[in-house]
C-alpha cells in the first residue's frame, strides 16, 4: 500500500492524547502554522506510579492490531499518544494570503479550515478533492480526549496551594481547548503520593477541585487511590479507557452530524479569496459530496462502524467516478491524477470494510469491480490498459489485496484452507467465479508478479527514442510522451527502462520481492510443490539481473530436494536443472554443473541437439571454476542414467564353496551421448563378504565395441589390502555405452557362514577437471531379477533380494553311529549302546561328546571310553565326555549304559559332538543326533486261583493236643487249607525268550496265615523257550492255615510272579521280571462245598465223584443234598439226603459214577446242595480235573485206553 | 457475447504423485493454450500440496469418501483446479480457463462482457467420465499399472494409449458449463 500517503490507507481509531505522565521531548518544529498550544505550569508526574500508568496506556495502543472486529472487541481501542505537559492542536482555519489581506472591513471574508479547498493556502485551492493531511489531522493530531495527569500532594500545608494551581490549570486547559474550536473531551487524573491516608478530607478536596473546574465526577474526573498495587495501576488505566470510550465515540458522532449537516445543505461555500492561477474552476457540488461521503466514511471508521463505513464511501465513489466528478477532470491535470488516486483509496477503504465483516467474497468482487471500472476509465479517458503503468497499477492492486488480507487475519486461514468459502449472504448455488473464494495473501502476491512480469514486457519494449532522459530529449518528445505512457504511480518511461548507464527501475528486484512475499505465505500453507515454482521464477529473476550467487543458494537446494524429481516431472526437473547448470556456470559452482550434466545424460530428458552429452567436457573451457570440485551423487539425489543390479546365483551357499554372482551396470543414456568410462567401481557389502573393487583397463581388442545390447564379462579376482580392508580386486573395461547393460560375473569364495547382502556400487570417475563419486544402492525392485549366461541368455530368478546371500557353516563330516541296536528294549534288563564316533574329516579331529536322556524318570546312565577307562558318571541324565582326538577316517566306539528300569517308558536320547580340526583350532564344528529309546515290558499274565481239597484232617472241637512250645517260632493250629494258582504268561516281546524259571514270591500276609507255595509246573533245565505272543501256564500249589483255631477272620495273601528269562543268544544275562499278582483271598468261616474227582483204579471206567462239605463256622448247619441222573452216566450214592455237620467239621460223599462215554466230558453233574436253614443253594467248587461251566460241574472221562 | 469456462487442461497423476497423462486445450480468444506445457505441469504438480492436506484432514475427520475434491485452488482470476481422488490414489485434476471460449453474437469483435462462474459439483459430470476411462485402460490387459506406479513409490511411466489420449482429448473439448448441474 505504498504510493498512498498512510493516512489515507490506515484504519481510523480514536485518538487520545495523555499528557502530564513524565515529560516528552517536544518537536515544535514541524507544526503547521497558527498551532494552538496546550501548556501547563504543574510539572509532569515523575512518580513510580506514573511510569507504570504511563507503560499501560503505551500498551493500550490499538494502532498495530489486526483489522477485524475480533481484535477490536478487546481491551484495545484508542490510538494513544503520549506527551509532556505541552501539546499543540493545529490550527482550526486558515490565515489569510497576504495578497488578500481585507480591502475592505465589510466584506471579510469567510475563513475556512487550511485544508480545504476553499483557502488559498490549501493545496487543494481551488478545485482539489481531498488530501492526506486531513485524515491526519483527526488520527494524528486533534484527540477526542486530553487526559491531563496531575499529582495530587499530600502534604497538608500545601494542600491549598496545591489545590488551587491545579484549578488554575485545569481551567486554563479548559479554555485553550475551547477557544481552538475543535471539541476535544478534557479528562483530569489524579495521582494521591504514597502517604497520604483515605480521609473525608481528601474527599472535601476533591469535591472542591471538580466544584472550580466544572469537571463530571463520573466520566471527567479520576482519582486513583495511593499505595496502588500493579494490578489496580492497570485496571485505573483500563477504567478510564472504558469509561471515556463512548463519550469519545459521541465526539466522532458530532463530527459526523456535521459533515452530514454541510452536505444536506448542498451549497458550494465560497472560497476565502477566488483563485487567482491556473484555472478558476472551483470543486463542483458533486465533488464536494465527494468530500463529505469520504470524511462521514472516516468518521464511522472512527467509531467502528464499518456498514455506515461501508455506505458512506460507496456513495462518494459512486460520485466521484460519476460524470461529474473524474470524468469532468482534464486528463492531463494532476487533478486526474490525484482523483483517480481518491477512488483508490476509496476502493481500498470498502475492501477493508467488507473484510472488517468477514464479507470475503463480496471484497473479492469489490476489488475486480474497482480494477474493471477504472481499466473501463483509463481504457476511455487515459491512455489505455496496454501500458506498462497500468500492469504496475495491476500489480499494485494484487498487492494492496494481499497486504488488506494479511491484515484483517483471517482466524480461518490460520489453519489448513487456502480459500475461504463464501460467506453466508451468498445464496447457496448461485455461480461463482472460483478467484471470487478469497484466497490467502499467496495467490496475490502471485498474481501481482504476473503483473509485474507483463509490466517489465511492456517497458522491454518501449522505444528507445522515449527512454532518453528529459533534459536531453527535444521538447515534442517529451510532450508524445506524455500523451502515450501513464506514469500513474509509476516511474516515467526514461526511468521504466532506462538507457544503458542510467539508473531506472530494477523489475527483477521488484518481482523478487512480491514473489518472497508470496513465498512467505505459500510456506505457512506447507505447499511445497507451489513453494517450488516460485522459487525457480525466483531464481531466473536473479539470473536475469545477473545475481548468480543469489540464484545458485535458491537453485542449489531446489534442485537436491525438489518433489518433481522424486514424482516424475520430468520437463520441471529439467527446467530446474538447466537453471542450475546456468547460474552454476556464471558463479563457478563446478560440483553442480558435473551433477547436472550427469543427470541430463537420461534419455527421460528431452534431446537437446546441440548439447555435447560428454561429462569429459563439462568443466572445459571455464575460467570462473577455481577449484577441481569433487561431487558425490546417490541414485535418490539424481534420476541418474546408470542403473544397476546386483545378482547372486543363488541365494544359499556354503563356507569354503565358489559362489558366482553378476553386477549388471545399465545406461540409459541419450542415444547420442558420448560413452562414459569410470575409473572405479566399488562394490559395498553387508555381513560376511568382503567388498569388491573393478578398475578400469581399457579394452584390448576393439571386438567388444560392436556387441550388442548386453555384454557379459567374467573378471578374475585377486585379493588386495584397501583402506586397512581386505578387498577383492578386478580389473575389466569400465566404459558404459548408451542403451549397453554391461554385466560383469565375479567367482568369489564364501569364507564367512551368516548373511550377506550386497549394499551399493559406487562409480568413481576421476578425470583432470572433476572428481565424480555415483553410489547406487541396490533395492529389491518390481522387475524380476535376471541372471545373465553367455551370449545374453538370461533366466529370471524368483528371490525376494537377489543381492543378498545366506552363507551356510561348512557342513560337519564327522558321523555317530549306534552299533548292534536291538530291536527292543525291555524293563529290567541293563541297556547297553554302542555308539560309534566316525570321523569323515580330511583332518584329525578333538571331539567332546554330550549326550542327554529326556524322559519321564530317566535313569543315570553311563558312559564308557575306551582309550580311558574310567566311566563316566554324573547325576541326572546330562553326561559329556571328552572322546580325544579321532584320525581322519578313523573311528571310536562309546559304550552307553543305562541300568534296567522297572517300568516301560519312551526316552530322548540326543547326542552332540563338538569337534574342531587340528588344521583348524578356533572353528567350532557341531554334529548332533538324536534317537528315541523304547523300553517295554517282556510278560505279562493273568492268573487263576482256586480251591483244593487239604488232605490234612481237620482239627476237632473236642480233641485236645497239648501244645508243645517249640522254640520261638508260632504254630499254627487253624485250618488248614490248599490253592491251586494258575498263572499264565503271555511274551510280548519281539523276539524269542528263554524263561529259566517261574516262581510265585510271597510278599505278604493278612488275617493270622501261615502259606507256602510248591511249584507244580517244571520249567526244563536249558529254559523254555517262548515265542513271542505265546502263552504259557505255571501251576502252584498255595497251602495255607489259619494260626487259631478260633480265629474266623478273613485272610488274605500277596504274592508276586517272577519270570527270569534272558535273550535267545549266547551269553546274555538272566533278567528277572517280576508281575504282580492280585490279592488273593483264603480262608473264609463261609461252609463251602468241593467236589474232587478220582478214577477208580479197579473197575475200569468207574469215575469216584467226592463232594465234601465244610463247616468252618460255629454253628450246626443242615444241608440237603440231592443227586439227579444224567444220560451220560449212571451212578450210585444217596441220591436224596440229608447232611447235618456239627461246627467245623467236613463230610464228604462219595458217588460213584460209570459214565457211558468215553473220551468227553460228562455232566453237568446236577449235584445240589442246599442249606437247609438259609434256602441257599451251595456252589460246587471243583477241583483238578474238572471243569464248571454255567449249567454245573463236567467231569473228564478219559478215553478207552486210559483207564 | 459472452466468454465461458473451458477445460484447459486435464491431468492424470497416478499414486506416485507423478504424471500419468496430461493433455492442453486451447483458450480464446488466440485458440491456443493459456500457458506452456511445462507452466501446466508445474500447475498440475502445485495441486499435489492440496490433495495431500485435504486428504489428510479428511482421514482424520472421516469425510470426503467421494473422492471428489471440488475446488483445489483458483491458480488467479482465468484458472482454477479441480481435482479428483479415485480409492487406488490416481488422481484427475481438471484445470478450467474460466474465459476459455467465446459464444455468442459477434464473434471476434467487441469486448468481451465477463465470464459466468461455475456451481459447486459442476465438474463431477467430468471426472466421472476420466475415470470411466481410467478404468477402460485398466481393463487392457497389456496395460500394467504397476509399471506406472511403481510400488517403491518413485516414478512412472506415463500412459501411451492412444484410445485414452483420444477419451481425454473428447472429454476436454465437449464439456460446456451448465451440464448436469442445474
Amino acid at each position: 500500500m505504498d504510493g498512498y500517503a498512510p493516512a489515507y490507507v490506515a484504519h481510523n481509531i480514536p485518538l487520545l492524547v495523555v499528557s502530564g505522565l513524565g515529560s516528552q521531548p517536544e518537536g515544535k518544529s514541524n507544526l503547521p502554522e497558527g498551532a494552538i498550544r496546550i501548556a501547563s505550569e504543574i510539572p509532569p508526574v515523575e512518580s513510580e506510579d506514573g511510569q507504570a500508568l504511563l507503560r499501560h496506556f503505551k500498551d493500550s495502543d490499538a494502532g498495530d492490531l489486526a483489522w477485524n472486529a475480533r481484535e477490536y472487541s478487546g481491551r484495545n481501542k484508542f490510538r494513544v499518544k503520549t506527551v509532556g505537559r505541552d501539546y499543540y492542536l493545529p490550527a482550526r482555519y486558515a490565515q489569510l494570503p497576504q495578497s488578500a489581506l481585507p480591502s475592505s472591513p465589510l466584506s471579510k471574508p469567510a475563513l475556512h479550515s487550511p485544508l480545504s479547498p476553499l483557502s488559498p493556502e490549501s493545496p487543494l485551492f481551488p478545485d482539489g478533492l481531498l488530501d492526506s493531511k486531513w485524515i491526519e489531522k483527526h488520527q494524528e493530531f486533534v484527540p477526542s480526549a486530553f487526559i491531563s495527569f496531575y499529582t495530587f500532594t499530600s502534604d497538608p500545608k500545601l494542600s491549598t496551594l496545591n489545590d488551587n494551581q491545579l484549578k488554575t490549570d485545569i481551567n486554563s486547559t479548559k479554555s485553550v481547548l475551547s477557544q481552538s474550536g475543535y471539541k476535544t473531551r478534557q479528562i483530569v487524573a489524579l495521582l494521591s503520593e504514597k502517604s497520604i491516608v483515605q480521609s473525608p478530607e481528601v474527599e472535601e478536596r476533591l469535591a472542591n477541585i471538580r466544584k472550580a473546574t466544572g469537571l463530571d465526577s463520573k466520566t471527567s474526573l479520576f482519582f486513583l487511590p495511593p499505595q496502588s498495587s500493579p494490578v489496580e495501576l492497570q485496571a485505573f488505566v483500563q477504567t478510564i479507557i472504558s469509561t471515556i470510550y463512548p463519550v469519545c465515540i459521541e465526539y466522532y458522532r458530532d463530527l459526523s452530524k456535521h459533515s452530514r449537516r454541510k452536505r444536506n445543505r448542498g451549497i458550494v461555500p465560497p472560497p476565502t479569496a477566488p483563485p487567482t492561477s491556473g484555472t478558476s474552476q472551483t470543486l463542483s457540488s458533486p465533488g464536494w459530496n465527494v468530500r463529505y461521503d469520504f470524511k462521514l466514511g472516516v468518521f464511522a471508521e472512527f467509531r467502528q462502524e464499518m456498514d455506515a463505513a461501508i455506505r458512506s464511501y460507496e456513495s462518494g465513489y459512486e460520485v466521484l467516478l460519476g460524470i461529474d466528478v473524474l470524468e469532468a477532470i482534464a486528463n492531463w491535470s494532476p487533478r486526474w491524477n490525484e482523483a483517480r488516486l481518491l477512488a483508490d483509496v476509496f476502493a481500498i477503504r470498502i475492501l477493508r470494510c467488507l473484510l472488517w465483516n468477514g464479507n470475503s467474497t463480496a471484497a473479492v468482487r469489490r476489488w475486480q469491480s474497482h480494477r474493471d471500472r477504472i481499466r473501463d476509465f483509463v481504457d476511455r479517458r487515459g491512455k489505455g490498459s496496454a501500458t506498462y503503468g497500468w500492469e504496475a497499477w495491476e500489480a499494485r492492486w494484487a498487492t494492496i489485496m494481499a497486504e488488506l488480507i494479511k491484515k484483517a487475519s483471517f482466524i480461518e486461514f490460520a489453519g489448513f484452507p487456502l480459500y475461504l468459502q463464501a460467506e453466508k449472504t451468498i445464496p447457496i448455488g448461485e455461480r461463482m467465479l472460483p478467484w471470487e473464494y478469497l484466497h490467502h495473501p499467496g495467490y496475490w502476491y502471485r498474481l501481482a508478479t504476473r503483473h509485474l512480469m507483463a509490466r517489465r514486457i511492456l517497458a522491454l519494449s518501449i522505444p528507445e527514442e522515449d527512454r532518453t532522459p528529459p533534459g536531453s530529449s527535444p521538447a515534442s518528445a517529451i510532450v508524445s510522451k506524455a500523451y502515450t505512457y501513464d506514469t500513474y504511480l509509476c516511474p516515467e518511461p526514461h526511468e521504466e527502462n532506462p538507457l544503458p548507464g542510467h539508473r531506472g527501475v530494477d523489475h527483477s528486484a521488484l518481482i523478487i520481492d512480491s514473489l518472497k512475499k508470496g513465498i512467505v505465505e505459500f510456506q505457512q500453507k506447507n505447499q511445497s510443490r507451489f513453494l517450488q515454482e516460485l522459487q525457480l521464477l525466483a531464481a531466473n529473476e536473479n539470473m536475469k539481473r545477473e545475481a548468480w550467487d543469489e540464484a545458485l543458494r535458491i537453485l542449489r537446494p531446489l534442485w537436491q530436494k525438489m518433489s518433481y524429481r522424486r514424482e516424475g516431472w520430468w520437463n520441471a526437473v529439467e527446467e530446474i536443472s538447466w537453471a542450475l547448470r546456468k547460474a552454476a556456470v556464471q558463479a563457478g559452482d563446478g560440483g553442480s554443473i558435473v551433477a547436472v550434466d550427469w543427470e541430463m545424460m537420461n534419455k527421460n530428458f528431452t534431446h537437446h541437439p546441440n548439447w555435447h552429452y560428454d561429462l569429459t567436457k563439462s568443466l572445459q573451457g571455464l575460467e570462473t571454476i577455481k577449484t577441481k570440485p569433487t561431487v558425490v551423487l546417490h541414485e535418490k539425489d539424481v534420476n541418474s542414467f546408470i542403473s544397476t543390479t546386483y545378482t547372486f546365483e543363488f541365494s544359499e551357499g556354503k563356507v569354503g564353496e565358489l559362489c558366482s554372482s553378476q553386477l549388471s551396470v545399465k545406461s540409459s543414456a541419450m542415444p547420442i551421448a558420448v560413452p562414459v568410462t569410470m575409473t572405479e567401481v566399488r562394490l559395498n557389502f553387508e555381513g560376511s563378504l568382503k567388498p569388491l573393487v573393478l578398475r578400469h583397463q581399457p579394452a584390448t581388442d576393439e571386438r567388444i565395441e560392436n556387441v550388442g545390447s548386453t555384454s557379459l564379462t567374467k573378471v578374475p579376482l585377486s585379493e588386495i589390502i584397501q583402506d586397512g580392508k581386505a578387498s577383492l580386486l578386478g580389473e575389466t573395461s569400465l566404459t558404459f555405452r548408451p542403451g549397453q547393460t554391461t554385466v560383469f560375473e565375479f567367482s568369489t569364495a564364501l569364507r564367512e557362514a551368516g548373511e550377506g547382502t550386497a549394499v551399493s556400487a559406487t562409480f568413481i570417475m576421476n578425470t583432470d577437471l572433476f572428481d565424480l563419486e555415483y553410489t547406487h544402492k541396490f533395492e529389491p525392485t518390481t522387475a524380476p531379477d535376471v541372471w545373465w549366461g553367455a551370449s545374453s541368455v538370461k533366466k529370471r530368478i524368483v528371490r525376494l533380494n537377489s543381492a543378498a546371500i545366506t552363507v551356510l557353516p561348512k557342513p560337519p563330516k564327522l558321523e555317530l553311529r549306534f552299533l548292534g541296536l536291538r530291536e527292543q528294549y525291555y524293563t529290567n534288563e541293563e541297556i547297553i549302546l554302542q555308539l560309534e564316533v566316525i570321523n569323515g574329516e580330511d583332518a584329525d579331529a578333538i571331539v567332546h561328546l554330550d549326550i542327554r536322556i529326556l524322559g519321564d524318570g530317566a535313569p543315570p546312565a553311563e558312559l564308557k571310553v575306551p582309550a580311558s577307562n574310567d566311566t563316566e558318571r554324573e547325576n541326572g541324565s546330562d553326561l559329556g565326555t571328552s572322546i580325544g582326538t579321532i584320525a581322519s577316517a578313523g573311528s571310536t566306539t562309546i559304550e552307553v549304559s543305562i541300568p534296567s528300569v522297572d517300568l516301560p517308558a519312551v526316552y530322548d536320547i540326543s547326542m552332540k559332538a563338538t569337534y574342531s580340526l587340528v588344521s583348524d583350532l578356533e572353528t567350532p564344528i557341531y554334529r548332533s543326533m538324536a534317537m528315541q529309546l523304547e523300553v517295554t515290558s517282556p510278560f505279562e499274565a493273568n492268573y487263576d486261583f482256586s480251591p483244593r481239597i487239604h488232605a490234612d484232617i481237620w482239627p476237632s472241637l473236642f480233641t485236645h493236643v497239648e501244645r508243645e512250645d517249640v522254640g520261638t517260632e508260632v504254630q499254627a493250629h487253624g485250618l488248614a487249607q490248599k490253592w491251586c494258582l494258575t498263572a499264565r504268561y503271555a511274551s510280548f516281546a519281539a523276539e524269542d525268550l528263554i524263561v529259566e524259571d517261574v516262581d510265585v514270591q510271597i510278599l505278604g500276609m493278612n488275617g493270622g496265615i501261615q502259606s507256602y507255595t510248591n511249584k507244580l509246573t517244571t520249567i526244563p533245565e536249558d529254559g523254555l523257550k517262548v515265542p513271542p505272543k505265546s502263552l504259557e501256564e505255571a501251576q502252584f500249589e498255595v497251602f495255607t492255615q489259619k494260626i487259631s483255631l478260633d480265629d474266623r477272620g478273613t485272610a488274605t495273601l500277596d504274592v508276586s510272579l517272577a519270570i527270569k528269562w534272558r535273550r535267545e543268544q549266547e551269553g546274555t544275562a538272566v533278567n528277572t521280571t517280576i508281575l504282580g499278582v492280585p490279592r488273593l483271598l483264603v480262608a473264609s468261616t463261609e461252609p463251602r462245598v468241593l467236589a474232587a474227582v478220582s478214577y477208580s483204579t479197579k473197575i475200569p471206567s468207574m469215575i469216584h465223584f467226592d463232594v465234601t462239605t465244610e463247616n468252618p463256622s460255629n454253628h450246626f448247619l443242615t444241608f440237603g443234598i440231592t443227586m439227579e441222573p444224567s444220560e451220560k452216566f449212571a451212578f450210585s450214592g444217596v441220591k436224596q439226603s440229608t447232611l447235618q455237620l456239627v461246627p467245623l467239621s467236613r463230610k464228604t460223599m462219595r458217588f460213584r459214577l460209570l459214565p457211558s462215554v468215553r473220551g468227553e466230558w460228562i455232566g453237568p453233574v446236577h449235584c445240589v446242595i442246599r442249606d437247609r436253614y438259609f434256602q441257599k443253594v451251595l456252589k460246587i467248587a471243583p477241583t483238578e480235573g474238572m471243569r464248571v461251566d454255567k449249567e454245573g460241574i463236567l467231569i473228564w472221562v478219559p478215553p478207552e485206553d486210559d483207564f | 457475447m459472452t466468454a465461458i469456462p473451458s477445460i484447459a487442461c486435464l491431468g492424470v497423476i497416478g499414486k506416485n504423485n507423478n504424471p500419468l497423462h496430461i493433455t492442453l486445450f486451447p483458450s480464446a480468444p488466440l485458440n491456443a493454450p493459456l500457458r506452456t506445457p511445462l507452466q501446466f505441469s508445474l500447475l498440475l504438480a502445485s495441486t499435489l500440496d492440496i490433495f495431500e492436506s485435504r486428504s489428510k484432514s479428511n482421514a482424520s475427520s472421516g469425510g470426503g469418501l467421494s473422492g471428489d475434491f471440488g475446488l483445489l485452488h483458483a491458480i488467479d482470476e482465468r484458472l482454477a483446479a479441480y481435482g479428483f481422488e479415485t480409492n487406488t490414489g490416481v488422481k484427475f485434476v481438471v484445470v478450467v480457463d474460466m474465459r476459455g471460449r467465446i459464444v455468442g453474437e459477434g464473434v471476434g469483435t467487441g469486448k468481451v462482457t465477463p465470464s459466468v462462474g461455475l456451481r459447486e459439483g459442476e465438474m463431477k459430470l467430468v471426472f466421472r467420465a476420466m475415470q470411466a476411462a481410467y478404468v477402460r485402460l485398466l481393463q487392457n490387459p497389456f496395460y500394467e499399472p504397476d509399471e506406472h506406479s511403481p510400488p517403491t513409490g518413485r516414478g512412472g511411466k506415463r500412459i501411451t494409449s492412444r484410445r485414452f489420449t483420444e477419451d481425454m482429448k473428447r472429454i476436454g473439448e465437449s464439456w460446456v458449463p451448465g451440464v448436469g448441474s442445474s
